[in-house]
C-alpha cells in the first residue's frame, strides 16, 4: 500500500506544511492552543517553538522506533512517547523560561492531545524514515507557529492596541509599541482579546486563507493548461 | 486464545518498555532542572522577605499558621545559620486590611516590621508608616503607641501583631521538640524549657453571663531544672462574652502575665482589643504598670474585675501549693 | 455554606461561568468536527461527559496517593493519558455492546475522546491547581456538563444552516467558529452571576 503513493521529497515534507497543507489553517487541527495562547504575540511565538520540539522529537524517536512497535500497540505507544516529550518540555521550561511556563499553564501539557502531534506520527513518522520525519516535524511545527502568531498579531494589535515584548521572555528589554492604543487615545478592540474574539478572529483568517490557497491552486492548474496547450 | 493471550503479552511488554523508557528519560530531566526550579522559587521568596531581612540567603518554604492574625512563616537562613523569621500578618483594623511583614530575630527580638498592603485609608497608613519607621530604626518600641498621633487602631494592629509574631517565634522554637505544654506555658513563661503534663484544677467563681470565671488546669512550669511557676488555662465570661486565658503565677504567688488564647468576636476582629476589655487593662498589667486589682478606668469594669478575680484565684492557689518546687499535685 | 452548595456552585460555575469549551478552549477540534447532527451530538456528549467524570475519579486519587508521596509527580501527565486512553477503550467497549446503533453513529470520533482536550485538560488542571477531591469532582461533572450543553447548541443551530446561502470560503469551518464567538460572547454575558 506504501509503494502506490509516492514517498514525499524532503523539500516537499518541509514545505507544504507552511501554506498549502497548514496543519491549523488548512487541517483545522490544533485549536485549542490557537485560542488560548494567542492573546499576546510573545506568548504564542513561545508556544509554537515548544510545540515544535515536541513534534519533531516525537516524529525522529517514533520514526526510528517503527519498525519495532507492532501494529496493534501503535496508537498508545505514540500518545505515551508523545506525552513523555511534553513532560520533559515542561521541566525545561518550568526551569529556563518560568514566564512562559506559568502564562501557557496547562496547554502546556495538553500538547499531548494536540491532533496534530499523533496526526502527523501516524501520517507520516510511521511510515517514513527518520531524516525527513524531523523535516515533516519541524515543517509543521513551523507552520503551525506561524500560524498561531498571525492569529496573535491580530489578537493582540487590534484586541489591546500595543505589541509588547519583554514580558514572557524575560531576557530581552521590555518595550511596548503603541499602535493603536496610546496614553491618550484607544481605538483598540478589546473584545478581540476575549473568547469570542478568538473565535471570530480564527474563523475570519481560516477563510481568508482558503481563498488564497483555492486561489494559487486555480492559478496552478490555469497554468498547468497552458502549459498542455 | 492463545493468540489473543500473546497479543496481550507483547501490549504490556511494549508499553512497559516504552514507559519505562519514559520513566528514565524524564526523571533525568527532572534531576537536571529540579536545581533551577528549586533557584527560582527561592528567588521569589527571597524578594518576599526582602523587606524585613535584606541580607537574607536562604528561605524556607512558607509554614502556614492562620491564627492570631499571622498567615504564615518563612525561616529566614544566611551564612548557614537561622536568623530568623519572617512572619506575614493580616488583621483587620476600622475599615482597611492591615497586612504586614514581622521579621523576627532568632534571639526573638524584632528585627524589623513592613507594612505589605495598599491600604484604602492612606491617612491612618501613612501615621502607621511614620510611626514604624520610628520602630524600625530603634527610636521607639513596638508596643508604645503614641495617643492621639492619628492612626491609633492601626498602630495598636500593627503592634498585636509584631507580639503575636514574637510569641509564636518563642513558642515554637526548637521545632517539634517542643511539647504542647511547653508551648502554652511560652506564652506566660517564654523562656521556660519544662513544664509537665497538667493537673486538672476546680475553680471558679462568679455568676455565668455575669462575671463568671473559672480555671481548669495547672502547668508547673521550670527553667533549666527549676520551677519559677505555674500557668493555669482558665476562662472567663462576663455579660455576654466568652474568653479563655493562660495565667501565669510566679512561685512566690504573684502575678507575673496573662494570655488570652481566644476571646469572642465583638464588634472588632482584633484579638487584644475588642470593647468589651478595657482597652489597655491586659497590656498595662502584663508590663507591671498597673495592677490587676486596679480596674477602675477603663469601658469594661465588670470585665477587668472577673479577670481579676482569676488572677487573685490563682495567686491563692500557688500559695496553697507550699511553694515547694517539684511537687505534682 | 455548606459542602453541598458549595458542590453545586462549583458545578455551576465549571459549566456556565468559565465554560470549557467557550472559556477554557478545550475541546475545539470535536466540536466543530461533531457537531452537524443533533443526535451525534447528543451521543457523543454523553460519551464525554462519562470519561471525563470517571477519569477525574480515577486520575486524582493516583495523583494525590501515588505519584506525589513517591516523588514522581512529573510523571503525572503519562499516566493520565494511559488512564484516559484505557477508559475510551472501555467505554466505547461497553458502548458497543449496549447500543451498536450508537456505536456505529459516532464512529471514528469515539476513539478520537482520548484526544479531546477538554478530558486531559480538566483532569491536569485538576492536580495543577491543587484542588481537593470534592472540587476536583465538582470541576470534571461541571466541564462535561457545559461541553454537552455547548455541543448540543452548536449542533441545534448548525443544522439550521445546511443549505442556506454564504460566501464559499465561509462554508465549513469559518461560519462555525463565527457561531462558537457569538455563543460565547452570550456564554460572557454569564459571568458574575454567582
Amino acid at each position: 500500500m506504501d509503494n502506490a503513493i509516492a514517498k514525499p521529497s524532503k523539500k516537499e515534507a518541509f514545505l507544504a506544511p507552511l501554506l498549502k497543507a497548514n496543519p491549523l489553517f488548512v487541517l483545522v487541527l490544533g485549536t485549542c492552543p490557537a485560542l488560548a495562547v494567542t492573546t499576546t504575540l510573545e506568548q504564542a511565538i513561545g508556544m509554537g517553538i515548544l510545540f515544535t520540539v515536541v513534534l519533531a522529537l516525537s516524529n525522529v524517536i517514533i520514526s526510528a522506533l517503527r519498525k519495532f512497535i507492532p501494529e496493534y500497540v501503535r496508537i498508545p505507544s505514540y500518545i505515551v512517547i508523545i506525552a513523555t516529550f511534553v513532560t520533559v518540555v515542561k521541566l525545561l521550561a518550568e526551569a529556563f523560561l518560568p514566564e512562559l511556563y506559568s502564562s501557557l499553564g496547562v496547554f502546556l501539557s495538553l500538547i499531548t492531545v494536540n491532533c496534530i502531534v499523533l496526526g502527523r506520527a501516524e501520517a507520516f513518522a510511521q511510515d517514513n524514515p527518520v531524516l525527513p520525519s524531523l523535516l515533516d516535524g519541524l515543517g509543521n511545527g513551523l507552520g503551525y507557529t506561524i500560524a498561531i502568531c498571525i492569529i496573535a498579531l491580530f489578537r493582540e494589535i487590534l484586541g489591546a492596541g500595543t505589541l509588547s515584548f519583554g514580558k514572557t521572555f524575560t531576557f530581552i528589554p521590555q518595550v511596548t509599541i503603541p499602535l493603536l492604543k496610546g496614553d491618550t487615545w484607544d481605538y483598540s478592540m478589546p473584545l478581540l482579546q476575549q473568547p469570542t474574539g478568538a473565535f471570530l478572529v480564527l474563523g475570519i483568517v481560516i477563510a481568508l486563507i482558503a481563498v488564497i490557497v483555492n486561489f494559487r491552486a486555480k492559478q496552478a492548474k490555469i497554468k498547468k493548461e497552458e502549459v498542455k496547450e | 486464545m492463545k493468540e489473543n493471550v500473546k497479543k496481550g503479552l507483547i501490549t504490556t511488554l511494549t508499553l512497559g518498555a516504552i514507559v519505562l523508557g519514559a520513566g528514565a528519560i524524564i526523571g533525568v530531566t527532572s534531576a537536571i532542572t529540579s536545581p533551577f526550579v528549586y533557584a527560582h522559587s527561592l528567588a521569589g521568596r527571597l524578594e518576599a522577605v526582602n523587606g524585613v531581612f535584606p541580607n537574607a540567603e536562604d528561605v524556607s518554604e512558607p509554614e502556614e499558621i492562620n491564627s492570631n492574625g499571622l498567615v504564615e512563616r518563612y525561616e529566614v537562613s544566611a551564612g548557614g545559620e537561622l536568623i530568623g523569621w519572617a512572619y506575614s500578618g493580616s488583621q483587620k483594623s476600622q475599615t482597611d486590611t492591615v497586612d504586614v511583614m514581622v521579621g523576627i530575630n532568632a534571639d526573638f527580638t524584632l528585627e524589623r516590621v513592613e507594612i505589605t498592603s495598599s491600604s484604602t485609608n492612606s491617612a491612618y497608613m501613612d501615621a502607621a508608616r511614620d510611626w514604624l519607621a520610628g520602630v524600625n530604626n530603634g527610636t521607639t518600641s513596638y508596643d508604645d503607641i503614641p495617643v492621639g498621633a492619628g492612626g491609633t487602631k492601626t498602630k495598636q494592629t500593627i503592634s498585636i501583631l509584631v507580639q503575636a509574631a514574637i510569641d509564636h517565634a518563642k513558642a515554637n522554637a526548637g521545632g517539634d521538640a517542643v511539647s504542647a505544654e511547653l508551648r502554652l506555658v511560652r506564652n506566660v513563661f517564654p523562656d521556660a524549657t519544662e513544664s509537665d503534663q497538667g493537673t486538672a484544677v476546680e475553680l471558679s467563681g462568679g455568676t455565668p453571663q455575669a462575671n463568671y470565671w473559672e480555671l481548669t488546669k495547672r502547668y508547673e512550669v521550670g527553667e533549666n531544672g527549676e520551677t519559677v511557676g505555674y500557668a493555669y488555662e482558665g476562662s472567663i465570661n462576663p455579660m455576654s462574652q466568652q474568653g479563655s486565658f493562660v495565667v501565669g503565677i510566679k512561685a512566690d504567688g504573684t502575678f507575673s502575665r496573662i494570655y488570652a488564647v481566644t476571646l469572642s468576636l465583638d464588634d472588632h476582629d482584633g484579638l487584644y482589643n475588642p470593647s468589651w476589655i478595657p482597652g489597655t487593662y491586659i497590656p498595662e498589667i502584663n508590663s507591671g504598670t498597673r495592677n490587676p486589682d486596679d480596674c477602675i478606668g477603663g469601658e469594661a469594669t465588670i470585665t477587668a474585675e472577673t479577670i481579676n478575680a482569676m488572677i487573685e484565684a490563682a495567686e491563692a492557689d500557688v500559695l496553697s501549693l507550699g511553694g515547694s518546687s517539684g511537687e505534682a499535685a | 455554606m455548606s459542602v453541598f452548595v458549595a458542590f453545586v456552585l462549583a458545578i455551576l460555575n465549571a459549566m456556565l461561568m468559565d465554560n470549557v469549551v467557550l472559556s477554557r478552549f478545550y475541546g475545539i477540534c470535536s466540536f466543530i468536527g461533531v457537531g452537524n447532527r443533533v443526535k451525534s451530538a447528543t451521543s457523543m456528549g454523553l460519551a464525554v461527559t462519562f470519561v471525563i467524570v470517571l477519569a477525574t475519579v480515577v486520575c486524582w486519587p493516583i495523583y494525590t496517593f501515588l505519584l506525589v508521596p513517591a516523588g514522581i509527580a512529573y510523571f503525572d501527565t503519562v499516566i493520565y493519558i494511559l488512564v484516559i486512553a484505557s477508559l475510551v477503550q472501555a467505554v466505547a467497549l461497553f458502548i458497543r455492546r449496549f447500543s451498536p446503533s450508537l456505536y456505529r453513529g459516532l464512529g471514528i470520533y469515539l476513539p478520537l475522546i482520548t484526544t479531546n482536550c477538554a478530558v486531559l485538560g480538566v483532569v491536569q488542571s485538576n492536580t495543577d491547581t491543587g484542588l481537593d477531591f470534592l472540587s476536583s469532582l465538582a470541576n470534571g461533572v461541571g466541564t462535561s456538563l457545559g461541553y454537552f450543553l455547548v455541543i448540543f447548541l452548536f449542533a441545534c443551530i448548525r443544522e439550521k444552516f445546511e443549505g442556506t446561502n454564504m460566501p464559499k470560503a465561509m462554508k465549513g469551518v469559518p461560519i462555525a467558529l463565527v457561531t462558537a464567538a457569538l455563543l460565547a460572547l452570550s456564554f460572557y454575558g454569564l459571568q458574575g452571576i454567582i
